[in-house]
């Protein structure tokens, strides 16, 4: 246990957070608590005496915590760490698999057949770029799995790559919409214009399937890393406080009925 | 000495202040260029901030490790530093501050604001003649 685990535990019960961002709050004062201990042992200070001073000095007062603590607290962390912790729990991750695997199988049967049907060389590349983007998501996931390791940097990543994603999946759609009504409006179809018209639907139609399945893959994963970060992070932390049993995150819902709920 | 410069005290009733002035939105100002300062120099930890801070202006600023944390992490959030965890494996994790490009244009942006400021308060506090006069009698 950590020598100023006491106060430490004192700090994190005030700090009405989720468990990785008050995690992450209570190991930097951890690491200076144990700076300004040595700094004061090295000048010849009696041991309680600097362990008194560096806890005066670094953990400051109940004011510097609230304001630590309103600084960090968004819904949408409180919502997502929530979320991320009930999916790595089995049954959860067990109904998602189960809802999401035939979502994204039905999607990538759909994009290889299409981009075979149109035989367009941009469908057959898009097809191509996304089976490589998810096997890179996949071997990711598995590194960062067998490291217990996830960086904020990958989160990022991954939420950057799932939502230019989806953008080329939404922006497939307009575009092929766009382009069926502008064929529309040119006059009557003969024949090979339904034939280029169809092509051309299904090249955005690829496109389309292929940008959702990547965001929904981005998504899928960024849940599952942030419930892993998250559960090692309090771990470190359990072992740092030996074992404190603290407080979960007051719930961020927002009642419709204010008024009524009293 | 300066103790602590956030949380200053509020201004007497018969201070008339221009409401242009923004006493708070000043200290504030002090506090991030003297922490953008020290980090224009090398990437540091939050305990050797406050400590550099004390050591470079001979103990004139002095900041509390504590009230450093909500400082640094807004400016983290406002991408003007970039928080980086030591890796766990090469013994405990600890934080280490650093420099962005968006924090080093802030630092000049604030640090050519108060050269004004105290240009223009050194100008209108200048001594009068009245005042050289004084002076020189009393020599």
């Amino acid at each position: 246990m950590h020598r100023f685990a006491p106060a430490l535990r004192r700090v994190a019960r005030e700090l009405d957070l989720p468990a990785s961002a008050r995690a992450r709050i209570l190991q930097e004062m951890a690491a200076d608590l144990d700076a300004v201990y040595a700094h004061y042992r090295a000048r010849g200070v009696e041991e309680a005496e600097a362990q008194q001073r560096a806890e005066e000095s670094v953990l400051g007062t109940a004011d510097v915590v609230r304001r630590l603590a309103r600084l960090h607290r968004h819904s949408w962390r409180v919502w997502s760490e929530s979320m991320a912790n009930r999916l790595s729990s089995g049954v959860d991750l067990l109904m998602l698999l189960l809802g999401v695997g035939p979502v994204l199988a039905a999607a990538a049967v759909l994009s290889v057949r299409t981009a075979a049907v149109s035989g367009g060389t941009l469908g057959w590349v898009t097809s191509a770029a996304g089976i490589l983007i998810v096997v890179a998501l996949c071997t990711s996931i598995m590194r960062a799995a067998r490291h217990r390791d996830v960086s904020s940097a990958v989160l990022e990543s991954l939420a950057v790559a799932g939502t230019a994603a989806f953008a080329l999946g939404v922006l497939a759609v307009a575009f092929g919409l766009h382009a069926t009504a502008a064929t529309l409006a040119s006059g009557p179809l003969t024949l090979p214009d339904v034939a280029t018209l169809s092509a051309r639907m299904m090249r955005y139609g690829t496109l389309a399937a292929v940008g959702l399945l990547l965001a929904i893959a981005a998504l899928f994963a960024w849940f599952l890393l942030l419930g892993r970060q998250a559960a090692r992070l309090a771990r470190e932390v359990d072992a740092l406080l030996g074992g404190a049993d603290l407080p979960e995150p007051r719930s961020t819902v927002i009642p419709l009925n204010p008024g009524r709920s009293a | 000495m300066l103790t602590t410069m956030i949380n200053p005290p509020p201004p007497p009733r018969d201070t008339h202040v221009n409401e242009s002035f923004d006493s708070q939105l000043t200290t504030r100002r002090i506090n991030e260029l003297l922490i953008l300062s020290v980090l224009s120099r090398a990437p540091m930890h939050g305990y050797q901030i406050a400590l550099e801070v004390e050591e470079r202006s001979n103990g004139f600023f002095r900041f509390h490790h504590g009230t450093l944390y909500p400082i640094l992490h807004r400016l983290e959030q406002e991408g003007l530093v970039a928080g980086d965890w030591s890796d766990p494996a090469q013994g405990r994790a600890r934080k280490q501050y650093s420099l962005t490009k968006a924090g080093r244009r802030h630092r000049a942006r604030i640090a050519r604001d108060w050269a004004l400021l105290t240009s223009q308060v050194a100008a209108f506090i200048e001594p009068e003649d009245g005042d050289a006069q004084v002076r020189t009698g009393a020599a």
